[in-house]
This record gives structure tokens, sequence and C-alpha cells, in this order.
């Protein structure tokens, strides 16, 4: 039935046989290429059946932007840029459980404008991801410097609905725990569309309301960690804290929020909901009697003007633990370099890394740690994921090209 | 590839563990051919002692044996059990297909504790309670405490996603581990702790294969300051959609008791011993008859006293004929029960820095008086605490007089969790007799605890009713939109629900076990439905193969 | 069900037995046994489902099977752990007995049975008396191996002014726990008349081992060999002894480990306690298991004899505690415990029985024992 000398314009009158045609949208065309569409699935049904045609057609679905070298890779198959744009419905907003089931295509404003209306929001920064649909945040799943405030990026979701390369299509409501075998969803959190598509997603939502930041200023890391630690160890349930010295060519930011030579180490506090038993003045004490309050203040995921947009940020991430972090302060001393932070603080450590284009004996330890705390080598893990690739998506269709 | 006889395997397996860790002997065999698996108690008391025994046991000394066993199993296609502490109550550790039972316990070092990141790694086969012993003494706690604590492994409680009792405050074991190592049949050792932020979650693939992917050797947890206080309350609803409310409203306002539990009005009637409603004296001796089988985990201690006494004349026959009595007749003894008038209990309790805890439980007292609570003192909450194991002991006895009785832990969000609780009672009240209460609860729902117990003349007839009081029950916690297990796991019992609970995303197991386990090797015929290799039927003259 | 066997002698304990053949096995930590084996066969749910197999007839009794019935080290955790205190001592020395009843011994009697010492030796000890009014029972491990402790006791007792304390012929024999725990019971009994016959006419019976004393005082009566006179363990003496004395406490971070026997057989948690603390400037280091769950050394229940290598790896679990406690100094009430502890002991860690500790406090001979 399929033959390999079929024309892109075939492809085109069987695709419109899927979608109407105003959800489909060519893309250049190159001399001897497959030819390629951007598709607007409206529905899951239609979702399935792009996939379902992709699959016999041998066609490439991404969930991406194109891309120059997409045409050269994938020779004269056809390729698919899915949207999620029109994949928006809010399914079930369930304020009882404290819960959003939504379709994937929804944009991050747009689902807290929604959220809003009824006082609720989810744990995802409301910025700087503002046109970036729940679905691809949910496949890069690189939560960094803006990362959730209640937890990792996981932690947000109690359920996904995907749909495999070959149109079939799993995924439910979930139980807020359970022990029917692995967590499935978490291999297409972060595996950026390898294995499947994405087509829905439950959240969790808190209510909005609740929102206290405050934010500090201290002359050196020991200091800031140390400050820190007291809270957690005094009984502060560390939501959002983070710790972060702005990137060197964000002087203008640096002075905005009111950081100086003398302290230049940002402390951000956010704690939510009952402050385990203490009132936030506590808190506030705590803090202002080792490091300098900063009015008016910062609230998490506030630093736009302190550091490079997460796109733009290409180094690497690493767990810390506590023992190491406090560690590298010693070493560090009173030169803490510009562009590193720690962030989605706890009991146990964080997360560091530290920007680009930052030099100097100081910036050289911390890229030191980081290094070591990089796996090594290739990961033992990475040929299985090739295995489950070809398992799941024996034909390569799905985002083929890798990301 | 030709099948190992019984001597190859043997002497295959002590050249890697060596002879003494290594046991074909008849008690090892018998000790290890099940679980707690109430179906397998059945079986022992209906004198089927050793239905599925293993080949062979081995003990491998650490990690590197263990690669070694597994490649070599992998490489004759003998079947693995992974075994830890065997208290799993779903079959999963049982050998269905014969092959080899490896016991993980020789692992058991504390490795690491790393005090000021409060993170501990220790290896898969530790005792959980030494593993709480150990922590205990450097400062810390776990915070994990599963009434198998006793009898249970770290490893046990990461295959199977184990929850304990005070999982509100510090989670489930899935919610602690930062990262584990397993090693595949191949013999490839995985680190999940080598991973940076994005990139799909191996630590949490692993959680839960129940041996099917591989066997786990060693884990790094969270670990929390031993509390410096610790309190504790009780309170009385009147209908249990009120208590619900309360909790809901305790759970969401984000603060975090270490255990909150709502019984239900029978299972409060136990807890709380108290029983005003006049009944019919035959009826009174059902409901006492069932109390005293059932009260450990009670509430009050001079109330349980009061029964033990009632109870303490009756000679073993005598309470054996009203526990037959109770338990042939379930329907009635669960419409006793639902007709009498009793409040729900509900036990809520913090621990932490002292100031913490005082507001935190005055705090959670607010939002629940506002939703009706009645206060009820510390006297339940400080019993539940002190006994809190107890219940578990009971089992033995009804076994003993020739019931059974087992326990259903589901899960569901708020909005659909009364509903799943009564659709589950209609299930199974014309079964057996039926109580619950809800405990494990977090932002966006709650776990509920069946307890049912249920006779039949022999064994036989037991297992049949068994296994109809399962379907019926999971087919209504499915059709109620809830999960089927909150942390036994499934094993063998639940198995056959995991088409309906997963559907397509099944697919991705089966993928991994086709990359990680292409012989299929590990634990087979336990967790999710038949993978695409067979099992082939075993073989009398050879060694089971999978 | 199966109840058209033959009655069985173990059909007195079928409770005990039906309780744990259908526990979860929730004594299961308790266990120094399968602990040190890493084994679920050996437990106490393992041993006593075994025994109610073979009382069922599901299980043939034959020498393997039997072998593992031995691997107790009748220490009581797995009682004290549970909620319905089970007997499991009881039902595994019932079962013992039944398998010798039947012809199953996979370890010969001799393993069990002391030939009685020659008087001489005893009379080595200083001060022998053929009946003394208060007899010392120092029991064959103390003698074999600790005799200066002996020794220091007796110089103690003297420098407090008892006098009338001496061992006795009784001392030469053995009180028969190791015919007992392993179900020799005709020839328990023998051995038991001849101890009874031997120390009867004394007021006070002291006696240095624990598990010679449980014998004596819970063993003995169920065969109507009960004694009539007092039964004190060495720590009592030395409790009485210590009231009034004048004493120059010895300054060292010393860990107390409790012998199973003392502490969960008899009750003796505080007694040992209490003179130690007479005799220690600093307070006594607590090990991690420690009073009614202490941890067993494996030098009890005949382990050393039927499975050596449990029973070391005991004795070092033991160590490894102390080492966690950071002494470089435990002391035992129990010669049994201080000869296991002593034969895996490295050499920065110093293993006494209590009396040398006292007799460094009052007679200053820190090297007694
Ligand atoms: C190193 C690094 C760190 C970052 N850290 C942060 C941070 O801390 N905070 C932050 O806000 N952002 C961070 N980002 C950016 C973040 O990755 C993007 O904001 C987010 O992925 C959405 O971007 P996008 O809309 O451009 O998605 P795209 O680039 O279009 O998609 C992202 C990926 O998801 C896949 N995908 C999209 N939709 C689906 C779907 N429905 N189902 C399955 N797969 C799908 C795509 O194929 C693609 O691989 C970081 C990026 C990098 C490279
Ligand atoms: C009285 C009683 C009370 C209980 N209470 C609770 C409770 O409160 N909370 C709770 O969560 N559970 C409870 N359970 C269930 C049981 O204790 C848990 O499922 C526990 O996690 C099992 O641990 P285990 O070490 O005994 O595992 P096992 O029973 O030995 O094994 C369980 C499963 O995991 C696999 N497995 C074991 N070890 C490994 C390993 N190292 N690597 C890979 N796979 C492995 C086995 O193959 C099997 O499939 C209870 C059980 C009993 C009998
Ligand atoms: S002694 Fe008690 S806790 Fe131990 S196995 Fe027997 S019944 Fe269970
Ligand atoms: S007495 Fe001690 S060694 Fe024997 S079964 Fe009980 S706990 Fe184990």
């Amino acid at each position: 039935m399929i033959s390999p000398h079929t024309k892109p314009t075939s492809y085109l009158d069987e695709l419109r046989r899927i979608v109407p045609t105003e959800q489909i949208e060519p893309q250049i065309d190159t001399a001897d290429d497959g030819g390629a569409w951007a598709v607007e699935p409206a529905t899951q049904i239609e979702l399935v059946e792009v996939l379902k045609w992709a699959n016999g057609r041998h066609a490439a679905v991404f969930t991406r932007r194109p891309r120059r070298h997409d045409a050269d890779l994938l020779g004269r198959r056809p390729r698919i840029y899915l949207r999620g744009r029109r994949m928006k419905r809010v399914k079930d907003l369930d304020i009882v459980s404290g819960t959003v089931t939504v379709q994937s295509g929804i944009t991050m404003s747009e689902l807290h404008r929604i959220l809003e209306e009824r006082s609720f929001t989810t744990g995802f920064p409301t910025r700087p991801w503002r046109q970036e649909s729940i679905g691809s945040v949910l496949a890069a799943a690189l939560d960094a410097h803006w990362g959730p405030r209640y937890g990792s990026m996981e932690d947000q979701v109690l359920s996904l609905g995907v749909v495999f390369p070959d149109g079939s299509v799993a995924g439910g409501r979930g139980a807020p725990r359970k022990a029917v075998g692995p967590d499935f969803d978490r291999l297409f959190l972060g595996s950026r569309g390898r294995y499947g598509i994405i087509y829905e997603a439950t959240l969790r939502i808190y209510p909005s309301a609740t929102r206290v930041a405050m934010s500090y200023a201290a002359p050196d890391l020991t200091t800031a960690l140390e400050a820190v630690r007291g809270g957690i160890a005094l009984g502060l349930d560390p939501r959002a804290i983070e710790l972060l010295t702005p990137a060197p060519d964000r002087a203008w930011g640096r002075k905005r929020v009111g950081l100086t030579d003398d302290r230049p180490v940002l402390v951000i506090v956010e704690p939510w909901g009952p402050l385990a038993g203490r009132p936030v003045a506590w808190i506030d004490n705590h803090f202002a009697t080792t490091l300098e309050r900063l009015e008016p203040p910062l609230g998490w995921n506030m630093h736009e003007g302190l550091l490079p947009a997460p796109r733009a940020w290409a180094e690497p991430v690493v767990g810390v633990r506590w023992a190491r972090l406090l560690e590298l302060a010693q070493q560090l001393g009173r030169d803490v370099p510009p562009g590193l932070w720690v962030v989605r603080m706890s009991r146990h450590g964080g997360w560091l890394s530290l920007a680009s284009g930052v030099d100097g004996p100081s910036a050289e330890i911390v890229r030191a740690l980081v290094q070591e705390l990089r796996p090594a080598g290739p990961l033992p893990w990475e040929r299985f994921e090739d295995g489950l690739k070809r398992e799941l998506d024996p034909k390569d269709i799905l985002n083929p090209t890798g990301t | 590839m030709a099948r190992l006889s019984q001597a190859e395997l043997i002497a295959g397996l002590s050249r890697i563990v060596g002879a003494e860790h290594l046991s074909t002997t008849r008690p090892d065999r018998i000790a290890y051919s099940a679980d707690f698996w109430p179906k397998a108690q059945i079986w022992k008391q209906g004198g089927d002692i050793e239905r599925y025994p293993p080949d062979c046991v081995v003990w491998p000394a650490d990690e590197a044996e263990v690669g070694k066993v597994l490649r070599f199993c992998h490489d004759h296609l003998i079947p693995i059990v992974p075994y830890g502490g065997g208290s799993g109550v779903c079959g999963g550790t049982i050998p269905i297909h014969g092959g080899v039972v490896v016991d993980v316990k020789r692992l058991s070092k504390v490795t690491a504790i790393d005090h000021a990141s409060a993170v501990v790694t220790a290896e898969a086969g530790i005792n959980g309670q030494h593993l709480e012993d150990r922590l205990n003494a450097a400062g810390f706690t776990l915070g994990h405490f599963p009434s198998s604590i006793m009898c249970s492994t770290l490893g046990g409680w990461l295959a199977a996603r184990s929850a304990g009792q005070f999982s509100s405050r510090y989670g489930k074991i899935e919610d602690m581990v930062l990262s584990l190592r397993v090693v595949f049949p191949d013999g490839t050792v995985l680190d999940t702790s080598e991973r940076g932020p994005g990139g799909p979650d191996w630590t949490q693939l692993v959680c839960g294969s129940e041996g099917t992917l591989g066997i786990i050797t060693g884990a790094e947890l969270k670990v929390n300051p031993l509390p410096e206080a610790r309190r504790l309350r009780a309170f009385r609803f009147r209908h249990l959609e009120d208590g619900l409310r309360g909790a809901r409203a305790v759970m969401q306002a984000g603060l975090r008791p270490m255990v909150l539990r709502l019984y239900d009005p029978f299972d409060s009637l136990i807890a709380l011993g108290k029983d005003k409603s006049p009944q019919p004296s035959d009826r009174q001796s059902l409901l006492d008859g069932i109390r005293g089988l059932f009260s450990g985990a009670g509430a009050t201690s001079e109330r349980e006293g009061l029964l033990r006494r009632r109870l303490g004349p009756l000679t073993h026959t005598a309470k054996r004929a009203a526990l037959v009595g109770a338990l042939s007749a379930p329907a009635i003894v669960n419409r006793l029960a639902a007709a009498a008038p009793s409040p729900c209990l509900m036990i809520v309790g913090f621990e932490g820095p002292a100031d913490a805890v005082h507001a935190d439980a005055w705090s959670a007292g607010e939002l629940l008086a506002e939703a009706g609570g009645v206060d009820a003192g510390a006297g339940p909450g400080e019993h539940w605490l002190a006994h809190r194991y107890d219940v578990s002991f009971k089992q033995s006895r009804i076994y003993d007089m020739g019931g059974f009785v087992d326990t259903m832990e589901v899960a569901a969000t708020w909005d659909r969790l009364e509903g799943m609780y009564a659709a589950v009672r209609r299930a199974m009240t014309p079964l057996v007799f039926v109580m619950a209460h809800f405990s494990h609860a977090y932002r966006e729902g709650c776990s509920i605890y069946f307890t049912f117990a249920g006779f039949r003349r022999d064994a036989a007839r037991s297992e049949q009713l068994y296994d109809r009081v399962w379907r019926v029950a999971t087919d209504a916690v499915v059709s109620a939109g809830g999960t089927v297990s909150h942390h036994h796991g499934v094993g063998l019992s639940k198995m056959n629900a995991m088409t309906q609970e997963h559907g397509h995303m099944l697919r991705v197991w089966r993928a991994l076990k086709d990359v990680v386990d292409p012989h299929g090797v590990m634990n087979p015929g336990k967790l999710f439905p038949e993978a695409p290799h067979k099992a082939a039927e075993p073989d009398s003259s050879t060694v089971g193969v999978a | 069900m199966t109840r058209r066997l033959p009655p069985s002698p173990l059909d007195r304990h079928a409770q005990a037995l039906a309780l744990c053949t259908y526990c979860p096995s929730l004594c299961r930590h308790a266990c120094p046994v399968a602990t040190a084996e890493s084994t679920d066969t050996t437990s106490p749910w393992g041993l006593v489902s075994l025994v109610e197999h073979l009382r069922k007839g599901r299980v043939e009794l034959d020498d393997e099977v039997a072998r593992h019935l031995y691997h107790c080290a009748n220490c009581r955790a797995c009682t004290e752990a549970c909620v319905h205190d089970n007997d499991v001592e009881e039902v595994l020395v019932a079962a013992r007995a039944w398998a010798v009843g039947q012809g199953v011994t996979p370890f010969p009697r001799s393993g069990f049975e002391r030939a009685p010492l020659v008087l001489d030796d005893i009379r080595r000890v200083e001060r022998f008396e053929r009946r003394p009014a208060i007899s010392l029972l120092p029991g064959r491990v103390a003698l074999d191996s600790t005799p200066r402790v002996i020794d220091a006791l007796l110089a103690l007792c003297e420098r407090l002014d008892i006098d009338a304390i001496s061992c006795g012929e009784a001392a030469a024999l053995d009180v028969g726990y190791d015919l007992w725990f392993a179900g020799f019971h005709t020839e328990f009994v023998a051995q038991a008349r001849k101890v009874h016959a031997a120390i009867s006419g004394a007021q006070e019976l002291v006696v240095m081992s624990p598990e010679a004393l449980y014998t004596l005082s819970h063993v003995y009566p169920r065969y109507g060999l009960g004694f009539e006179g007092a039964l004190l363990h060495t720590s009592d003496l030395l409790l009485q002894l210590l009231g009034s004395a004048v004493v120059k406490r010895v300054d060292a971070r010393v860990a107390y480990h409790d012998s199973c026997h003392l502490a969960r057989h008899l009750d003796h948690v505080e007694v040992p306690r209490q003179v130690l603390r007479r005799v220690l400037s600093r307070p006594i280091v607590e090990l991690a298991s420690h009073g009614k769950e202490t941890l067993c050394c494996g030098g009890t229940g005949c382990l050393g004899t039927t499975a050596p290598g449990t029973s070391r790896a005991q004795a070092e679990a033991v160590i490894a505690q102390c080492f966690e406690a950071g002494v470089d100094r435990v002391v035992s009430f129990s010669p049994e415990c201080v000869d296991a502890l002593r034969a895996v002991a490295p050499a920065g860690l110093r293993v006494d029985h209590a009396v040398s500790l006292v007799a460094e406090a009052i007679i200053g001979d820190s090297a007694a024992g």
C-alpha cells in the first residue's frame, strides 16, 4: 500500500483527510525532500490519526520548531511539525482535590490566567515560561533556576496522558500515590518527546493567595548557607529557598535589588502555607540577624535582570549535598563568583550552576566542583534508553534527530 | 540453549557464592516457597506448605556476587526471584516457575551517614528496624514505619513502593529515595545518582518494579533529625464525610501531620471500644467475637481490657465458634456494623520542633473543629501510637481458627474517595466482613485501608472466596477511579487488575523488560500480565525455565 | 482439618505453634541467629513453623531437618518482641526433646554432656568446703576460662567480711542446661537429681552463670527439683556486699553487656547496673541494644557447639556495638558472655567479668580475671 514514490502532494491530501486544511501549514519545501508541514491537531483523535498516518508513511513527527538541518538528516522522509496550540482545553479543574487536568498544548500564561480567576496557581513560575506549552515544559523537565516552587518538576505532575508513536493512547487521572509498578510517567518527563507525545497532564494546584516573600543580602556564601541551614534546623520547612549572585553583565539588576560589593550574595526565602508554626516575623528575624534585609523583597523566581534567561543557560546543573556546599563556601571565602546559583534548596542540598563567561580562581573552584559532580563518560542507561526508543518507536518516527 | 540439570545449577551457583551460601534443603525450600500473601496462608491451612518451592536459595555476599548470579541465570534462562524480607502480602516472592531465590539479606551494611546533608546510604538487604536503630543512634530517623518494619527490608520497600505509618509527614519510600543501585540480569550495574536535572528518572522507573527488572542492591535516602516533640490528638465526627472534609482541610492548608487516620464507623467502634447501642444479645456476641479478633489497634486501653475480660474466659473452641458464626454471615454482621450509630474517630499527630508541633496541632484542631470534629483528647492517639504494631499480630489467631484476613489499601483523589469507599463496601459486604480506615493523607487525596475477614469450611472453598472478593473489590476500585494499591504492591494478587489500571502504559513495561531483561528471567509471572516472553512450563527433570 | 494424626507430645503447644506459623515473622528483627545467618529459615517464625509442619506430619523428621532446630541461642528476644509473649523456647525445647525421643540426634549427646570435674580442680579455687552454708556455683565456663574471676569474687567476699561462702562439691557438677536445651531430657533429669542432692542443705546458692541460674530456678522446679534455699546471682550478692563497703571508684568509660538469660529470662536489668554504678565514677555506657533488648552474643544456647560460625558472628555484632559506643572496655556478669566476646574482641577492646571491675574498686587488683 505504501509506495516509496508517493509525492508530497499526495501526502498533503492524505493529511487533509485527517485534519482540516486550516490546521495544516506547509513548510518551505526543498527540491527532493519528502515535504514538511506544521500540523495542529485539535483533538486527541486527530493527534492519534496523524501519528498513525506518520507511522504508515514513515514520516518524521517533531514536537518542536523546525530546524535547518532537519531535511538534510531525513532525506526523503516527510516531516510533520506538531503544534499543540489547538489542544488547550482545561478538562477538569478539581478544586476539591487541588488538581487541574489540561491538554498539553495550553500555554503557561493561559493556564495561570484561568487558574487565577479561581484564586489558584500551579507550582510553576508564572514567568519566564509564558508562551511555552505545558507539554513542552514537562517534556524538557529542565527545572533549574526558573524551576517550580514546590519541589521538582516531577512533583507537580499527578499523571500524564501519552500517545505512543503507533497511535496507542495511555494515561489516566491518577491517585496521589500508587504502588502498582514503576512510575511510567517518569519516562516521558524529561525525555523531550523521544518516546511519546504528552497530550494531557494532571497537575497539582495551590491557592494563590498565600504568598510571602523575603530576601536578604549576605557577605559571603558561608554566612548565607549557615543562615539557611539554621532556618531549616529550627523547623522552617524549605519550600522555596534560593541563593544566587548576579551574573557579571547584570550590574544594573544588582544595583536595583540592593546588592553591594560587600554583600554580593542574594538569599530568597519564600515559605508557603503554615510556616511550621512560626509567624513570618520569626523567619524574618532569623535571617535578619546575620544577613541584611532587602526592601522591597524579591520573591521566588524574581531574578529577571540578575541572571541570563534560562534558555540562554548552557552550563551544566548539578545536585550538591550540604556537606559539599559548605566545603565549597569555605574554599571560596569572601571571593564569591558572579553568576552562581543554588536553587531548590532542602534539608539535603540543592542544585548548583555557574553562568558561562565568568573567569577567575573562584569561578574555577565552582566549575571544578560542577565537573566533579557531573556524571563522567557515557551513562550506563543511555544504552537502555536507546533500546527503549527502539522498542517503543521501532520506525523512529518521533523526534528522530534526537531532541 | 541447553537446560541445566539441578546438579549443574548448584555447581554453577556454588562457584559464585560458595557452597555454604546456597541451599536446597527442605526447610529452606519451605521457608522460601511463599511470602505472607494471605492466599499462601490459606494453602498452609489446607496442609499445602510448599506449593511453589524454589530449586535453590542463594545468599550472595555483595553486589558483585549478585551480578554474577544474575548473569549466570540470564545466560541459562533460569528464573530469579529477588527476596528481601519475604513480608510482601501479594505473592511477589513466590517462585511460581521455580528457579533461584536470591535472598539479599547479606547486603545489610549502612555504608555512610552524611550528617551535614541528612542522607544515609545503605545496602538493600538491611532489615527495616535495624536501619532505623542505626539512624536513631546517629540522631536521625528515616520516618518510615510500615507495620512490617520488623520483618521487611530496604530493598523490598523500594521494590514495592512501601508506605510507613508516618507517610503524611515523611512521604512514601519513593519520596525518600534520592538514588539507588540496581543490577540488571546481564550484570550491568546502574547507579541512578549519576543524573542531572532533565532526562528520564530511572530511580522511579526501578522503584515499584517488584523484582521484575533487576535486583536493587543499595540506595541513598533522605533522613530527618529525630523529632524533638510529638503531640497526638483525637476527634470524633458524627459523619464520615465530615471527617474527610476535615482531613482534606488539614492537608490542603499545608500542615504535615505525621499521622492522620480516620476510622469508618465500625473500625471506630473497635478502636474506641464503645458500643452503647442496644443489640439483641446474639448479635452482641457476634460483634464481640469480631472485636476480640481485631482489637489491638484500638484506642482506649481500659476498654480493651474490658473486652479481653469479656472474651477472656471463652475457650479456644468457643472463640472459634463465635468467629465462624460471625464470618459465615458477613452480610448480617456488616449490616449490624453499619447500623451501629458510632461516631468516626480521627487521630491526628504532629512531630518535629516543639513550638512548631504545638502550633500545627492547634491549627489542625481549629480546622477539624470547623469540620464538625469533637475533641476526644490525647488518649486515643497515644494508645494508637503505643499499640500501632499490635494489629499485625492478630492475624495469626484468625488463621488458626480457620478463617482468613487480608487488607486492601487503595487510593484516590479527594473528589472520588467517598464514592470509592461506598462502592468497595457494596461489593465486598455480601462476601466478607469489612472495616476500613482512611490513612496516608496527601494534599490531593488519601488512601483507604480496608481490612476484611472471611471464613469457609475448607481451604479450597476459602481460596475460591478469597479470589472472588479480590475480583469484585478491585473492579469496584477501578470503576470508581482509584488505584488498586497504595503501598502493598501488585505481586500475583493484583496482577489481573493491571490492564485496567495502566492500559497501554504497560507498553513501557514491556519495552523495559525487553531492554533490561531480554530473557525474561526476573521474577517471571509477576506484577503485570505476561510480557511477550512466554514462560515455559516447569519441567520436573530440569530446573524451572523462564 | 488434619486431625487424624496420632496425638503428638507437641500437641500441648498447638496454640503457640499456630501463632508463629501464621505470624508474618514480626519478631524477625530481634532474632540474633537469623540476623547473623541472613536467613528466614532459622528465624523464630521459620523454626516454629517447621515444628508445626513436623507435628502435622507434613515434613519428615531427619537429621537435616532436626539440625535446624538447634539454630537458636535461646536468647528469648523473640518472646520479648512478641505481643503474644509466645514461648518459642518452650516449643523448641519440646521439639528437640521429641526429635531425640524419635532417635534423631544430629548432634551427639556427648557434645552437651559435661563430666563432673575432679574435686581437686575446684579445690584449686581458694576456699573449698564440701557443704558450705552459702554455696558458690561458678559453672563450667567460669572454672575453665576465667578461674581468676572466681578467686577475685571469693577474695571480695573475704574483704567484705562474708566468709561463709565457698565452692562446694556441687560446683564440680554441671547443672545440665545444655542437655535440657538439646532435648536429652532423661539424661538431664538424672543430672539434675545429682545436682539437687549436692546443693540441698545449703541456705543460699550463689550462681555465676545466668543460664545455670535460670535452669535451677525455672527448669528444675518443673521436675520437682526446686532448690529450697535462696537462689542468688553474683550481681545480687555483690549488691548486698557493696552496701556499706568503702569503694575507690574506677574512672573508666565502661560499657555493660546484658546477658540474655540475666536480662530477659531472669529480669536482672537493674541489679547489675546498680553494682556497676557503685564502683564506677562515670555513668555506664549503654550499648545500642541493652537491657531487655540486649543483643545476644552467641555465648549461650549451645550455639558454640551447634553453629559456631553463627555464634562468632553474633559476638562480632556485639563488639561492633561496643565500637559504635566508643568504649575500649566492656563488662558482663555472665562468664559465658565474657568467654564468647573475648574470643572475637580485637586488641583495642578489653572484655571483663564485672567482678573484676568490682575487685578493682575494692581490692585495687586490676589484673583480676
Ligand atoms: C540547560 C537548560 C536549562 C533550562 N532551564 C530552565 C529553567 O530552569 N527554567 C525554565 O523555565 N526553562 C528552562 N529551560 C528552557 C526550557 O527547556 C524551555 O522553556 C521549555 O522546554 C519549553 O520551551 P519551548 O516551548 O521552546 O519548547 P520546545 O523546545 O518546543 O520543546 C521542548 C522539548 O519538548 C518536546 N515536546 C514539546 N511538546 C511536547 C509534547 N506535547 N509531548 C512530548 N514532547 C514535547 C520537544 O520535542 C522538545 O524536545 C532550560 C533549557 C535548557 C537548555
Ligand atoms: C504484617 C504486615 C504489615 C505490613 N504493613 C505494611 C505497611 O504498613 N506498609 C507497607 O508499605 N507494606 C506493608 N506490608 C507489606 C510488605 O511489608 C511490604 O510490601 C514490604 O515493602 C516488603 O518488603 P520485603 O523486604 O519483605 O520484600 P519481599 O516480600 O521480600 O519482596 C517484595 C517484592 O519485592 C521484590 N524484592 C525484594 N527485595 C528486592 C530487591 N533488593 N531488589 C529487587 N526486588 C526486590 C520481591 O521479588 C517481591 O516482588 C506489610 C506486610 C505485613 C506482613
Ligand atoms: S514469637 Fe510471636 S512475633 Fe515471633 S513469630 Fe512467633 S508469634 Fe510471631
Ligand atoms: S530464642 Fe533467640 S535465637 Fe532463639 S529463635 Fe528466639 S530470638 Fe532467635
